[in-house]
């Protein structure tokens, strides 16, 4: 089926969109550790912690979110989109176009900043997998325009 | 141009004043009572309420100044979101339902609400709450003449909306497919979950004796004696049972299938009668389960499910206890490609491996959690892994028995099951997209399971090697 000729990788803009998101619950963490040493009087040790969650952290992080992001890989077919994705549980889905319902393109401030969007087709199946998280927004809506025109007509049920 | 002089090419947004009512409408104020709370328990409401009036109103403007909307012939167009912000395309052959709404709010300012719906998915793909009538008739009508110029042959529920009833063709013969006598009926209440829901009504009773002063172990234990609390027992059981059973009868009472023209049609109840009806041209997918409880005596239950069509259609029924050729007969009128249902190929004996390794893992786990909780004795240790490891493997090997896949005439059996069996029953055709998915654990075994998503759930073809089921993924999203 997928084959790996012309899968194509997510941008590397994505990894820092998600190494912000990651890092701004790990300063909020290593925050509530200061605020808890210092609060009970042991700044010192506050102070450690708050380092150590924010070093450890920070280290995993850059190391998980590189790993997904090698992991992740698309392919716009002629008649479907391919996505493979996933370090411990590989997954490989397929999303045919003629079962598609509706298109949407996704974006938060962060991702707007990045010059980044999701791109998401939704078929009737809720449990369907046929997110792409990080895409060019420029180029984004055009792959759009390309899989409406391949969505046609036809039975979707 | 639509009619009316209205272009729904341009994107434009939807009423400013349907923005500011809504603050005003009943969410709106539903949203202002907890700052409300917060306002009488400070004792500041008029800064409180004023604050909030701003926020809500300056909120609600924003979100408006951000939706834009705009249909331009293929696919419509809603753009939307003040932060994330979301652009959403629905091509026009996809829509299934179109709804005009106009609530007091709508009417007094002469607006009114769209709802456009897809397949699946639950609620509206796309709300406008508040456009002027004239861009709602507009957009209904453009939407309509579209998507019948798109797909002309499509039956649905606004021909009727158009043209008035359509009077109803002469009613075909109504074919009796399936009748449970009573005594499976019976047999239905004791393997079902009335022994469960009976056995805890008796608990509470007992309970409520309690709080009666009475002491039911005190009573049976030191005036009627030991011997007698088995008799007790003797007598609890069978009455229980029987309790169930017949909870179990009257609520199923005269279960029949039938189907009449394109409807499948599953009536039963004494007390309260039930008739549920699915449109069998539009079976998503079945199931047939055979519970632990019911394998020696060669039953299953049946579940169909379909896309439900419309208001008042189930969107599955659950027909219990039949044999194998009542299980066929009802397939064959529901799925046809599904019978006669082939012999399932077994899974690999990678797959084996795994279902036994997780079994042993999962039995030392359990024995090692007793050990460290119980503090065992080097006896009790003995025990457990002499039974509980060996019970661990057991279930991981009827776990692997369990597994089964077949592909006949376009259509998956897929069975899982350690105690119990259940096999789904899946047309490809009515496959909305596929997943080949490997565990760590699968892929040191070469094994993968795919998962097929339905409208409505998913079912997965487990533990087979990574290369069937990629075949089977590639197979099933062809068109």
């Amino acid at each position: 089926m997928t084959g790996t000729t012309g899968l194509v990788p997510l941008e590397r803009r994505v990894l820092s969109l998600w190494r912000m998101r990651a890092g701004l619950v790990l300063v909020a963490v290593a925050a509530l550790a200061l605020a808890a040493g210092a609060g009970s009087g042991a700044w010192v040790a506050g102070l450690g912690s708050a380092l150590a969650i924010g070093l450890g952290g920070g280290l995993l992080v850059r190391w998980w979110t590189a790993l997904v992001w090698r992991a992740w890989q698309f392919r716009i077919g002629d008649d479907a989109l391919h996505l493979r994705h996933g370090v411990l549980v590989r997954r490989e889905s397929t999303i045919p176009f003629h079962r598609v319902q509706h298109i949407d393109l996704e974006a938060g401030p962060l991702e707007r900043r990045l010059g980044l969007t999701s791109l998401v087709l939704r078929t009737a199946s809720a449990s369907s997998d046929s997110t792409i998280p990080g895409i060019d927004a420029t180029e984004a809506g055009e792959l759009r325009e390309r899989i409406l025109r391949l969505v046609g007509a036809g039975d979707a049920l | 141009m639509a009619p009316g002089g209205t272009d729904l090419r341009a994107p434009r947004r939807t009423s400013p004043l349907g923005a500011l009512v809504d603050v005003v409408s009943v969410d709106g104020l539903r949203n202002a009572v907890p700052a409300l709370v917060v306002a009488v328990s400070f004792g500041r409401v008029a800064l409180v309420l004023a604050i909030g009036l701003v926020v809500a109103v300056a909120s609600s403007v924003i979100a408006w100044s951000r939706r834009l909307w705009s249909f331009d012939g293929d696919v419509l167009h809603l753009d939307e979101g003040v932060f994330v912000r979301n652009q959403r395309r629905i091509p026009v052959e996809r829509i299934q339902h179109v709804e005009l709404e106009r609530r007091l709010r709508h009417q007094l300012l002469g607006l009114a609400a769209v709802r456009v719906e897809t397949a699946g998915g639950s609620g509206a793909e796309l709300r406008l709450d508040a456009v002027t009538l004239a861009e709602a008739e507009a957009l209904r009508a453009v939407l309509l003449r579209a998507r019948d110029a798109a797909d002309p042959a499509v039956p649905d529920a606004w021909d009727v909306e158009r043209h008035g009833p359509v009077p109803p063709p002469p009613a075909p013969p109504s074919e009796v497919l399936v009748r449970l006598p009573p005594s499976r009926l019976l047999l239905s209440g004791i393997t079902g979950p009335e022994v469960a829901a009976v056995l805890a009504a008796l608990a509470f009773g007992i309970d409520a004796l309690v709080d009666l002063g009475i002491d039911p172990e005190e009573v049976a234990v030191d005036d009627i004696g030991r011997s007698s609390v088995v008799a007790l027992v003797a007598v609890a059981i069978p009455a229980w049972l029987a309790v169930a059973g017949l909870v179990g009868l009257v609520r199923r009472w005269d279960l029949t299938a039938s189907v009449r023209g394109d409807e499948l049609r599953v009536t039963y109840g004494l007390l309260q009668r039930h008739e549920l009806v699915l449109r069998t041209d539009r079976v998503q997918d079945a199931r047939v389960s055979e519970r632990l409880l019911l394998r020696p005596f060669g039953r299953a239950d049946l579940r169909v499910r379909s896309a439900a069509s419309g208001k008042g259609d189930a969107s599955r029924v659950d027909i219990p206890l039949l044999a194998a050729d009542e299980v066929d007969r009802v397939l064959a009128r529901v799925l046809p490609a599904a019978v006669p249902r082939p012999v399932l190929a077994t899974a690999p004996s990678a797959a084996r491996r795994r279902a036994l390794a997780r079994g042993a893992v999962a039995g030392v786990a359990l024995g090692g959690a007793v050990v460290v909780l119980a503090w065992a004795t080097a006896w009790s240790l003995l025990v457990l892994v002499a039974l509980v490891v060996p019970a661990g493997v057991g279930l991981g090997e009827l776990s692997y028995r369990g597994l089964g896949w077949a592909e006949a005439r376009g259509v998956h059996h897929s069975r899982v099951g350690a105690l119990g069996r259940h096999t789904a029953v899946v047309p490809s055709a009515r496959v909305q997209s596929a997943a080949v998915v490997a565990s760590w654990f699968q892929r040191r075994r070469g094994l993968a399971t795919t998962r097929l998503d339905l409208a409505g759930d998913a079912v997965g073809v487990v533990d087979r090697e990574l290369r069937e089921c990629r075949a089977i993924a590639a197979r099933v999203t062809t068109a």
